[in-house]
């Protein structure tokens, strides 16, 4: 048999409270206490209040069974009484060989012949020597042989009561018969002086006793009875039932017990039972109530606590769940702020701060460090970006070497062959190549220098490559006052020489075209160069931070992640090509002057 | 989502609970455990005839919620009298009607007839082995053991059997006591006396003046009067022996009038018919719960066992 460990129920309890949520943890817990609880208590109330009402219905019985003893006490008294009169008063005071005890008798019968059935003195030896009211006695009947006789003469000194019986003494002529107990006694008869034995009979109405207790049975709640001291029963409400065998009764066992209550089980059933010893007879009443009836008309109280508990619960679970939602409501907010910050939203002010003193400082001290992480990483953001700027500026400030040696080569040889004005062009554009790069350090610039800038590149390059293509630039005016990042154009058409025109024929061209579309700058260098293969078009804008050496696209890169950390995600560089057509590499820039851009407005877009 | 599902479906269950038992708590607090009516039919002129049988099922109704009442009808009324009776009961509202019938062919054809079977029953009166339910005593049973008591204790050697009318009872008891009593020697004949009581009564006189019998074995009441009464005027050592179970016979046993007495216990019958309504059990043959009738005479209708069922008790 497995044995109950408590400490490994109180860990699975554990456990399985982790996955559930805080408010139905407080809630359950909260409910299971305030249950048991109230259990408790009700069950303690109940209880007491059950056997308080158990109690007092015993002790109401008792009482009862008190008043009976007393009115069948003062009834058997009053008997006795009648006998002791008899006897004293006038059977001890006469001589029966002159007088008659017939006058005395009849006065005593008439005083009490509600009681009463019938008054009697019989001899010894059974003769009849008086009866009130006057009967015949009744014929073959003799006396001797009846229970009342042979108890006295048993016992002369004694009292003797009989059980129930049906009177057999004397003729009735109207075919009724009278059940009596008897009351019997020795008596000294006085003949002459001579002192003979007798009995005094008085036969009690047994309709009296049974009366007294019919009254108290109507009661309806469990009956009384009475029994002898030998347990024989003299009055019971089955009592013919019982005789006939139809009805059991505990009598012979319920005679046994001294004066009090017991609870004893007969034939299944549990029942109070009260026991009360009538004085000089030895009878006793039992009064007998099912455990059952004591407890019988709580079935609705039962009942009625049952929905009062229930209802008790509903409300103790219905305050619960609110409670429980008001406390653990701002924990599930402050949980999903955290669950935002976790998923990378740093936004304070959605820090949710509210609910009880200690879930706002906590929410408050999360607000403080999600500032403190924001600030620290737009910093560490603005660093890097910075950072980024630089090095992507510093790549493209770079002039090629080549590109220089082979200009000024080519302005020597203008000079020696005495072609100064062309070398007085070219260095022109070369001294205003070298001030637009450095711009006085600034990155930004208006897209009029930019294409000054662009325009000297190409008057160089043309030199260099003897016109073998032509350029055409086409800006709209509107556009030329607004801002760019410097250098950008530039490496374009240097790609479309080195890549596309550079060789060809008096057949290159190469169109810069800039124009505002949408509020936004679009500039466009065309070349009808042979194209670039689509595979290498889809990786020229790809990421090239580790990749340095020419021909590997870091330029377009460069420009397109310069645009980007200057300006927003949806700026950039777009790259368009068909083989054997040309190549449209076209920037796009927010529109905005010097002025708004240093105003601040840049940063917004 | 799961924890809320929870948390709802406990309240809920609460509230269905609470609306269960609240619902509950009001049937139970409107509901009155009504009494189960049984009425008792009863032929006779008297009902304090039945005064034995009323005590016996009101004894019976006390634990069992049950409440009784008797009606009789008288025997002048017949057998439509009793079978008006008994519907008059039912529409009154009894559940239940015990029947002692006079007319037991006529009271059972009656209740087959309107197929209340499982609301009329009948107690003494009857056969034993009847299509209807019912306490009735056995009649072979009782002229069985009387035969034996008279066998047994007197020497008579020529018994008339007789009474003032004719029924089941009747003609099972004078079938079986001339057959019992011709088994054991004593020669026994049946006469159907006249069914008014002062004609039996003076032609028992003259059959108990001619001496032709040393027995007469009477069945029912007016022959048992006649029979005692005849015997008390003569004063001729002739044997009288009567089933009965009126006050009369058994003052008549008392006075000497009737040597002995078979007598059916009516309050047994009364306490078992209500018995076998509210405990739905067939107590039609009851000889092994309780006897439904005795054999009594002089020497022992003193006695514990006898004086209770022959003397009821005063009320």
């Amino acid at each position: 048999m497995e044995r109950f460990d408590l400490r490994h129920y109180f860990h699975r309890v554990k456990r399985a409270s982790k996955r559930r949520s805080i408010q139905l943890i407080i809630s359950l817990s909260f409910t299971i206490v305030a249950i048991l609880s109230m259990s408790f208590m009700a069950f303690a109330f109940y209880t007491n209040y059950i056997n308080t009402a158990k109690q007092t219905a015993i002790d109401n019985n008792k009482q009862v069974v008190d008043q009976m003893s007393w009115n069948l006490n003062s009834y058997l008294r009053n008997m006795m009484g009648i006998s002791n009169s008899m006897y004293y008063s006038v059977i001890k005071n006469m001589d029966l060989t002159s007088d008659t005890m017939n006058k005395e008798m009849d006065i005593l019968y008439e005083a009490n012949k509600d009681s009463l059935i019938s008054i009697a003195c019989i001899s010894q030896d059974g003769a009849l020597i008086s009866a009130a009211p006057i009967a015949t006695r009744k014929s073959g009947v003799d006396f001797t042989e009846q229970d009342w006789f042979t108890n006295t003469e048993e016992k002369i000194e004694n009292f003797h009561f009989s059980t129930p019986h049906v009177q057999n003494m004397f003729e009735s002529s109207n075919y009724r018969y009278y059940w009596v107990v008897s009351l019997s006694r020795s008596v000294d008869l006085n003949f002459m002086g001579y002192t003979r034995r007798g009995i005094l009979l008085v036969d009690m109405n047994y309709s009296a006793i049974e009366q007294m207790f019919s009254r108290v049975n109507e009661r309806g709640a469990g009956y009384v009875y009475l029994v002898d001291s030998d347990g024989e029963i003299i009055y019971h409400p089955k009592q013919k039932a019982i005789y006939a065998g139809l009805v059991k009764e505990n009598n012979l066992v319920d005679v046994t017990y001294d004066d009090g209550d017991y609870i004893e089980t007969f034939e299944g059933d549990k029942r109070a039972v009260i026991v009360k010893t009538v004085g000089y007879t030895g009878w006793k009443i039992v009064s007998v109530v099912p455990v059952s009836e004591l407890t019988g008309e709580y079935n609705q109280l039962r009942l009625f606590m049952l929905v009062i508990i229930t209802f008790t619960i509903f409300l103790i679970v219905f305050g619960n769940v609110i409670i429980s939602k008001i406390v653990t409501d701002p924990i599930k907010r402050l949980e999903a702020s955290l669950k935002d910050i976790e998923e990378g939203a740093l936004d304070a002010e959605q820090v949710y701060i509210g609910g009880s003193h200690e879930i706002r400082h906590l929410g408050r001290t999360i607000k403080s460090l999600v500032v403190q992480m924001r600030n620290i990483m737009d910093e560490r953001v603005k660093e890097q970006k910075e950072k980024r700027k630089s090095e992507l500026n510093a790549l493209q400030a770079q002039i090629n070497p080549h590109f220089l040696y082979n200009t000024l080569d080519s302005i020597v040889w203008m000079i020696e062959t005495e072609k100064y004005p062309e070398a007085i062009s070219m260095i022109t554009s070369l001294a205003s190549l070298f001030r637009i790069s450095l711009s006085k350090g600034n990155n930004i610039i208006t897209i009029k220098d930019e294409i000054t800038h662009a325009k000297n590149y190409l008057a160089i390059q043309k030199v260099r490559y003897k016109n073998k293509f032509e350029a055409d630039i086409d800006i709209d005016p509107a556009i030329e006052d607004c801002i760019t990042i410097k250098l950008i154009i530039q490496p374009l058409i240097e790609n479309a020489i080195y890549h596309a025109v550079g060789d060809y024929d008096d057949e290159g061209v190469i169109d810069i075209v800039g124009y505002e579309k949408d509020g936004d700058i679009f500039i466009e260098v065309r070349d009808n160069g042979m194209g670039i293969p689509p595979e290498t078009l889809e990786n020229l804008l790809k990421d090239k931070s580790q990749s340095k050496g020419k021909g590997s696209g870091i330029g377009l890169w460069n420009i397109n992640q310069r645009i980007n950390l200057y300006f927003k995600e949806e700026y950039g560089l777009t790259l368009e090509s068909e083989l054997d057509v040309g190549t449209t590499a076209t920037i796009h820039l927010p529109k905005m002057t010097m002025e708004e851009y240093q105003g601040g407005e840049g940063r917004e877009k | 989502m799961k924890n809320k599902k929870i948390i709802i479906g406990f309240i809920v269950a609460i509230l269905c609970l609470l609306f269960i038992e609240t619902f509950i708590y009001l049937i139970y607090s409107r509901t009155q455990k009504e009494d189960t009516k049984i009425t008792f039919v009863v032929t006779g002129d008297n009902l304090d005839e039945w005064e034995n049988m009323k005590a016996g099922a009101e004894t019976a109704a006390i634990d069992k919620d049950v409440s009784v009442d008797f009606v009789n009808v008288p025997v002048d009324l017949g057998s439509e009298g009793e079978q008006e009776a008994v519907m008059r009961a039912i529409s009154d509202g009894a559940q239940y009607v015990v029947v002692a019938t006079g007319d037991y062919p006529g009271m059972v054809s009656f209740i087959n007839e309107k197929m209340l079977y499982n609301k009329v029953f009948l107690a003494k009166n009857g056969a034993l082995n009847a299509t209807v339910n019912g306490v009735i005593p056995d009649d072979n049973s009782i002229a069985t053991d009387f035969s034996r008591y008279i066998s047994f204790n007197y020497s008579c050697k020529n018994v008339l059997i007789v009474s003032s009318h004719e029924d089941v009872n009747v003609n099972t008891l004078k079938d079986s006591l001339i057959e019992n009593l011709s088994g054991k020697g004593i020669k026994a004949e049946y006469r159907l006396m006249s069914s008014d009581p002062s004609v039996i009564k003076k032609s028992l006189y003259n059959i108990e003046i001619l001496g032709n019998y040393d027995g007469i074995i009477t069945l029912d009441y007016y022959a048992m009067e006649g029979a005692a009464s005849a015997k008390l005027r003569i004063n001729r050592d002739i044997k009288v022996f009567s089933v009965d179970n009126s006050q009369e016979a058994v003052y008549y046993l008392d006075s000497q009038g009737i040597d002995a007495l078979a007598f059916k216990d009516d309050y047994s019958m009364g306490f078992l018919a209500v018995l076998q309504i509210t405990d739905k059990k067939d107590y039609g043959n009851m000889a092994s719960v309780a006897p439904l009738y005795y054999i009594a005479d002089r020497e022992n209708m003193y006695s514990d066992e006898l004086e209770k069922v022959l003397f009821p008790f005063v009320k």
